[in-house]
This record gives structure tokens, sequence and C-alpha cells, in this order.
């Protein structure tokens, strides 16, 4: 067989851009999807074009709108200068929350592509090799799925402490089993197909097929689940920072602003009302955007 | 007397892709005590007829549109649910064709068909369950496995479970939806054989649903043939098989191979069935008909009675026919 | 069968071990030290290294979790920093308070989440159906906490029907201070359950053996019961096992918001107060009581479908 058939051969088990083009023919349908999708790139743009302000004006909007008390207009209600209203300190909820965003987003996002990476390399490694290996890791992995994933984040951002890194690997080693679990499946149903052992016939390294021809091939399942797994990320986060683990004050993350605003609920119902609709409707539209993924790229899975 | 007769009957399903016009023209009549068989290719609509008869169509999509469906001098159409789901399995039963999945795997057989029992029959689950242990000795599989579920049982005997299911409540008429095509050859004989007996046994009609003109020559007293929704030939076996006049049913005879003729080839019917979502005019057949003239792609053709009980839909039957 | 249930009884030891490993590793690396903890700050450096030396601090990390391995097998726990009592005396004392909440969030899951789904799935595309499958939607992606917040606001402050916190005494006064927590636990397992319960519904829905069951004669009811829903159940069961596990996580937000007497509460005020025998212990038991829920929702299967009976019945005489 020469390079070219083989070429020919993985190209057809391939069919990226025939895959991914019919996904998002398909996807573009789903208005639920879109709406979410739209939702989720302005969050993304809120996220950014704060990060952006800070930079330029080197904190000095942070610290004026985000950080400084202002205790003429303590726990002030909703109004047409205050949107959201204020929180205990006179600050304006409508800037932390959007200072807030990055928060979630960044740390949702980071914590899963840890997790996709360590995933992927277990999983993948798991499902191509089988056997002992196999065996192995995925018995460890039965032992992480055992311990409830927010127990587990709970532990170790206790053990170790709460700054942005501990708070990452505590959202991203719970997910760490369940998208090893997925690789691992999508992995070995690619595995024995023509196209991979025509690969081998040409001689290429276990790794570059891996690679190169199965982790391409096996992406669709991954991607879904990753980007379900964000949503339910992006809850852990807000979980511990409203236990007072997670970010602290005075960030404007958003479960921590639900934190401080348990004490005034008697007064300022809007301090807690408005941060958890924040974070619903983030989790909400990555929900209805992975969703749609799913479905666009899997049209059997729908119902 | 026939005691089932169908008359003008109409149905189709509504879907996103359109309208499927599953039933065009259907009439049919079995008289008590008789087996009429119902031939047809795939998709010609003799499984949305058994459902018709059965007021199993599903709810959302399927509507039937006009016709009647006379059991016993009564309309079937007209009678509520609740009537309906009295009808079923007492009066009229129904065997699916795959064996392999018209099994509740949950349940063991003996319940299920011991279900049959209870639904019709004011008894104790203990007399349901002896019952059904009975239909099962029956047809031949003993009772001690009336505790197994269907994953433990072969397809040749899980098609014997759900006929003695069928049969449990002492039917009037069995519907049997290619009972055997999804059994090797075989047990498809054996399994036809038993139907013939009980049948005889418990003085049952049977509507005989398949594609096999051999199954029919052997089991039925008439046969009818559907092509496209529409019942295009019906007559006695011997009128059918011997005196064929639609054209259809001539070019199903002559793709069959004959064992005792020496025939070189096959002559297949040309072309496909129509898509039913846009039948064409006039005659369903006039797109694959050696016949068609203008006539029959722009006029309807009615079923014309050219000997007694042995009607076909072509114009070439009707009056001032021209010979074939 | 029975056979196979000890089997898995024995797998579930290596498991536990693990868990216990995993848990014991991760508290491990605190950078509280017990010794400096329970002297106070007023204690000399030599009576620190005394101590250490005395609990066996400074003894290599197999040698510790060996030990605590041991002590936890006779039901020792360690002494908790903050009471200066067992570790395991306080779980106990609270166990059954999470118990309580946890179980009755798994209860509304089943009693409201599939009824839901079976409705929703029959009636496809009905009014009912598009209503319900948004709330689950909301209720999936809401934090359970912010649900609790939420229900007080409404239902303890702007109409108090039921209190905002703590456990009322007796039955009556329970089960009144038990209303919101086993709402706010049980929201996103109703959602859950609704949704699973669904899907599966409209796949088996188009099963021959429904069409079976009707040509019988069986009533539409008993046909959605007996037919559809016993078939529908195994993915129920599995997301409803799994959503256990995000329950139990979820109590420590819910018995915090609620301050409701149980483990989850006992965990956040253990790691303010760095008291770290504490937070150890409640995170094993949590574990184990999540190791032990995933294995009986395993054994349930047998009893819904006896396909996975048959194997199982296997697998326990394969190893005997």
């Amino acid at each position: 067989m020469s390079e070219k058939q083989v070429g020919n051969i993985i190209a057809k088990g391939t069919e990226s851009r025939g895959l991914w083009g019919e996904a998002w023919h398909r996807f573009k349908k789903n208005k639920t999807a879109i709406a979410g999708l739209i939702i989720v790139i302005l969050l993304v743009v809120i996220a950014i074009a704060t990060w952006v302000i800070d930079a330029v004006t080197q904190g000095s909007v942070y610290n004026a709108y985000v950080i400084e008390q202002n205790l003429s207009q303590r726990l002030d209600g909703p109004s047409l200068q205050h949107i959201f209203g204020c929180d205990e300190y006179g600050r304006d909820i409508l800037f932390r929350l959007l200072w807030g965003t990055r928060y979630s987003l960044f740390i949702g996002l980071i914590s899963i592509l840890i997790a996709l990476v360590g995933g992927g390399f277990l999983g993948a490694v798991a499902g191509f090799y089988g056997g002992k290996l196999d065996n192995v890791i995925m018995r460890v992995m039965d032992v992480f799925l055992s311990i409830p994933s927010m127990v587990m984040a709970i532990a170790i951002v206790s053990a170790l402490g709460s700054s942005i890194f501990n708070l990452l690997l505590s959202i991203a080693i719970p997910q760490i089993p369940r998208l090893a679990r997925i690789v691992r499946a999508s992995v070995m149903s690619v595995r024995d197909r023509e196209f991979i052992e025509a690969t081998r016939a040409v001689g290429a390294s276990d790794s570059l097929i891996i690679w190169k021809y199965i982790l391409p091939n096996a992406m669709a399942p991954i991607i879904v689940q990753a980007s379900l797994s964000v949503g339910s990320a992006i809850l852990s986060i807000a979980g511990l920072s409203f236990l007072g683990i997670g970010v602290q004050p005075p960030a404007p993350e958003w479960g921590s602003i639900l934190n401080s605003a348990r004490t005034y609920m008697r007064d300022a119902w809007h301090i807690s009302v408005i941060p958890g609709l924040m974070i619903m409707i983030t989790v909400l539209s990555l929900n209805l955007a992975g969703d749609g993924l799913r479905d666009a790229l899997d049209p059997k899975l729908k119902n | 007397m026939a005691f089932l007769e169908i008359k003008n009957l109409k149905a189709e399903y509504v879907t996103d892709e359109g309208v499927v016009h599953a039933l065009n023209q259907v009439d049919l009549e079995l008289v008590q005590g008789e087996t009429l068989g119902l031939v047809g290719e795939t998709g010609a609509g003799k499984t949305t007829l058994a459902k018709c008869i059965m007021g199993l169509l599903p709810q959302k999509t399927g509507k039937i549109r006009s016709g009647e469906i006379y059991y016993d001098g009564e309309d079937l159409l007209k009678k509520n649910p609740k009537e309906m789901q009295k009808i079923r399995g007492a009066h009229i039963a129904m065997i699916f064709q795959d064996p392999m999945t018209s099994l509740n795997p949950v349940l063991t057989v003996g319940e299920q068909i011991a279900e049959a029992v209870e639904n019709h029959e004011r008894c104790s689950k203990m007399k349901a369950m002896e019952r059904a242990q009975e239909m099962l000795e029956l047809v031949g599989i003993p009772a001690a496995r009336s505790g197994e579920y269907p994953h433990q049982f072969s397809g040749g005997m899980k098609q014997r479970v759900v006929i003695a299911m069928a049969l449990a409540c002492n039917p009037r008429l069995l519907i049997a939806d290619e009972p055997t095509t999804a059994l090797d050859v075989t047990i498809q004989a054996q399994v036809l054989e038993m139907m013939r007996e009980l049948k005889s046994k418990f003085q049952t009609s049977l509507l005989l649903i398949t594609h096999d003109l051999g199954v029919v020559a052997q089991n039925c007293d008439r046969v009818a043939v559907i092509y496209a929704g529409e019942i295009v030939e019906s007559g006695t076996v011997m009128d059918v098989f011997k005196r064929m006049q639609h054209p259809y049913t001539q070019g199903l005879f002559s793709s069959i191979p004959k064992i005792h003729e020496e025939v070189k080839r096959l002559v297949p019917i040309p072309g496909l069935m129509p898509d039913p979502t846009s039948l064409p005019e006039g005659c369903k057949f006039c797109t694959r008909c050696p016949h068609a003239d203008g006539r029959c792609r722009t006029e309807e053709p009615l079923l014309y009675e050219i000997s007694p009980g042995h009607q076909v839909r072509c114009f070439r039957c009707g009056k001032g026919r021209c010979e074939a | 069968m029975w056979r196979y249930v000890l089997k898995r009884l024995i797998l579930l030891i290596p498991v536990m071990l693990g868990t216990i490993l995993v848990v014991y590793f991760i508290m491990d690396r605190s950078d509280v030290d017990p010794a400096r903890v329970m002297l106070g700050e007023a204690a000399t450096e030599e009576s620190i290294a005394e101590l250490r030396e005395e609990l066996g601090l400074d003894d290599p990390f197999v040698v510790r979790y060996g030990r605590y391995l041991w002590d936890l097998i006779h039901g020792d726990m360690g002494e908790s920093y903050t009471y200066r009592t067992p570790v395991f005396d306080q779980i106990m004392d609270r166990l059954p308070n999470t118990f309580l909440l946890a179980g009755s969030g798994v209860l509304l899951s089943i009693l409201i989440g599939i009824p839901i789904g079976v409705i929703a799935a029959k009636k496809q595309y009905s009014l009912f159906d598009d209503v319900s499958m948004v709330f689950c939607l909301f209720g999936a992606s809401a934090p359970a906490f912010w649900v609790g917040l939420v229900l007080v606001l409404v239902f303890s402050l702007a109409f108090p029907i039921f209190p905002a916190s703590g456990m009322g005494k007796g039955v009556g006064g329970v089960l009144r201070s038990l209303v919101l927590p086993a709402l706010t636990i049980s929201f996103s397992g109703i959602a859950t359950a609704a949704r699973t319960t669904r899907s599966s519904m409209l796949e088996v829905i188009r099963q021959d053996y429904v069409d079976t069951a009707r040509a019988k004669g069986t009533s539409e009811g008993k046909v959605t019961v007996r037919h559809m829903l016993r078939n529908a159940l195994i993915p129920v069961i599995t997301a409803i096992g799994l959503e256990f596990g995000v329950l139990l996580g979820g109590s420590v937000l819910t018995e915090t918001v609620f301050a409701w007497p149980g483990i989850g509460r006992y965990v956040i005020e253990s790691i303010k107060s760095k008291d770290i025998p504490s937070v150890l212990g409640c995170v094993v038991t949590l574990s184990i009581l999540f190791t032990i829920v995933n294995l009986l929702v395993d054994l349930l299967y047998a009893f819904v479908d006896p396909r996975i009976k048959a194997q199982y019945k296997r697998a326990g005489r394969v190893r005997k």
C-alpha cells in the first residue's frame, strides 16, 4: 500500500472538515443553542473588556468602582443610578458582577482544560494500550470517582489553601476521571478501525497514531463532555467561594458576593438574588450551547 | 358472510418531511374461519393496514382519512379507546414481525401471556398463570419455562411465545404481520405448521401478511395483493396464482423462480415503488406498467370484478377491456 | 446472585482503601502543624518537637497512613482540635441529620422527577413537555445554595411559613425545618431525574413490545408503567445514583445555608478552625457513603433488569 493510499484512507476516516462543517450546519438551525452561544460569547467579551480596561487604566477603574467603599449608599436597592443596587459597602453591584465574570469563566475554562489534558492523556493511554495498563489506570479513576467532586474540591482547598492555582486544581482533579472515561471509550471505538491499521502498517509510532489519527477522530464526544463540564466547574467555583474557601473578598466573584449577601438578606434582597441569576444564566447558556453541540455532532443522540 | 369488512380505507402519516399516503384505497373482506393472505412489497402499506384494524396507528402522526372497518357489523373506527382495548386481544389479536423485539425484556414470558388473560377474563393471577402455562405447552414449550425471561429463548421459541400470547384469549381474528420473516427457513416451516394447527383448533380466522408467495400458496384460502396502499387484485389462491390479471401481480410472479419450469432468466418489475409522499396521478402502477396508456396516467381505475370473488384494479379488466 | 454481592463487597475494600489514601494524602499536604495547634501559640519549639515525636508526625507517610487506617477500623478518627472530643463521635452525632437531608433529597427527586419525565415523554411537544423541560434546564443550571437563598427569601422572610435555619424540635418541627433544605438539595436532582426519564422513555415508547402489550388489550396506564417505565428505568437509576454524589457534595452547601446540623456544616466549620482531623474524618465518611451508594445502585440494576441479574449470576459463578 503506498503512502498516498494510506493518506486517502486516513482522510476518509477523519472526514474532519465534513464532520465539523455538517455539525455547524445543524448547530445553526438550533435556536436555543445559538442563543446560548451568543450569551457565552458576550460573557467572554465582558471578561476580556474588563481586563483590557484594568490594563489600560492600571486598575484605577477597578479600584474606584469595584473595590472602593462608599458607605453612604450602603445596601441601596436597584435604582436608575445603580440598576442592580449596591452591596453592604455601597459598591455598585452591576460593576462587581461585570468584573466578576472573569473569575467564573477563567477558572471554569482553565480548570476544564487542565482536566482535559490530564484525563485525555490517561484515557488515551488506557484505551489505546488496553490490558493491564488500562486496568490499573481505570481502577485508580474508580477510586477518584468514588469521592464526590465537591467534597474532593473542599478537601484540596482546605489542605492547600485557596490560591487561584489550588482552586484550579480542586476543580480540575475531580473532573479528570469523567473525561478519562469518555476519552478511553472513544479511543477504543476508533482504535480498531481500518484506517488505524493502515497507518500502523506504514510504520507510524504509537504516539503519532494517538495524536494525529485517533484523538481527532474521537474528538466529538470529548468536546461535548468538556463543554458541558465547564458549567459544572463554574457551579463548583461559585459554591467554594460561597463557603468562603474559594476566591476571597474583596474580589467580586459571584459566589463570594452571595456569601456576604447572606447576612443582609432581611434588608437587601437584591444582593442575594442578582448574582445567583448571573451564575444561572452563565451555566444555562453553556449547557444550551453544549447540548446543541452534542445534538449537532451526533444527531442520533437527540432525545 | 364476511365478519371483517374494510371499505374504502385511507390512512396517512403526517411527518416533518411531508404526508405519507400509506393507504389509499383498501377494500377487503374476510370470511369466518378463512385465511386471507395480504401480499405486497415492503412499504406497500401492509403493516399500516394491520395497525388500522387494531386501532394502533401512532397517535401523533397516524391519521385515518376515510373508510370503515366493520367487525361483526360494527365499525371499529367509531369505537372509543376503552372499547377498542376490550376488543384487542380478546376478539382480534396480532403477531408482530420481529419476535426478538416484540417481547418485553424485563417480564417473564409467563407474566406476559398471563397479562393477556388478566386483561379480558375475571380471574386470579394464579388462574391466569395456569392458563399461560397451558398456552405454552400448546405451542410446544414446557410449562416449566414460564418463569424464564425472553433473553433465555431463541428466535423461533420467542415467536411461539408471541403466538401463545396472541391466542391466549381465543380471539376470532388473528393478524399475523410477517410472522416468519425474521426466522430461519427450517423454523419458519415449523412455526407456520403450528399456526395452521392452532388456527383450525381454535377456529380462528387469519389475516396473514407476507411478501412470500410460497407461504401464501401453502396457507391461504384467499389472497389480496397490495401495491402503494391500494388493493390491486384479490381473489382465491387459484384466481390470483393461476389467472392473475393485474400487471403488478403478473410481474410479481415472473420475478420469482419456479422450480418446475425452466426459465432462463427472472423478469424483475422495472423501476421502484413510487414515493408515498408524492404518488403519481391516475393508476399508482402506471410508472412501472408495460401496458400503461394515457388514461392510466390521468384516471384512477376501480376494482373490477372479473369473475365471482376475483377483483382487479386495472382498466384492461373493466368494461370494454382489451386482452392482454 | 448473593455470591456476586459478596464479591462486590470484597472488591469494595481496595476502592475504599484507595479513596481513604487519596483523601489522606490530600489532607496531609496541609501546612497546619497539629502539634502547634494542640499546644497553642505560647508553646516552645522544643515542646512542639517533643509532641511531634510522641504523635509520630515525623514518621514516613506510609506509616502514618497505616496507623490512620488501623485506628479507623477501630472507629477512631482522632481527636477534634476544637471540641477536644473524638471526631468519630462528632460525626456520628451529625450523620443521621445528613442522612435525613440527603435521603429526602433523593426521595423528592424520584417522586417528583420521574413522573414529570414520564408525562413529558408521553405528551412530547405538548405545553407540559415544553414547560417542564425549561424548568429542568434552569434546575440543572441554578446553583443549589442560591436556590436555598431564594427559598428563604420567599418562604421565610416574605411569607414566614418555614424556618430559615436550624433544625426544629420534635417530629413536626424537624419536618417543618426540613422542607426548604430538602427542596433546595433536590432541585437539580429533580431536573436530572426528569430529563433522564423523559429521554429514556422516548426511546422505549417506540419499542415493538409496547405495541405488543397494547395489542393484547392492556390499558394505557399499565402499558406506561409496566412496559415502558420499567424498561426505561436503568439510565434513570444511574443518573440518580450519580446525583447522590452531587447531593452529598451539595449537602455541604445546603447545610451551610440553612445551618442544618449535619456533616457538611461540620466540615466547613472545621476548615475555618483548621481542625484537620475533623475535616479528614468528614471527607472520609462522605466518600465511604458514596462508595456504598454506588454499590447499591449497581445491585439495584439486577432487580430491574433480569438480563443484568443473569450477568451478575454468571460473574458470581466464574470467580468462585
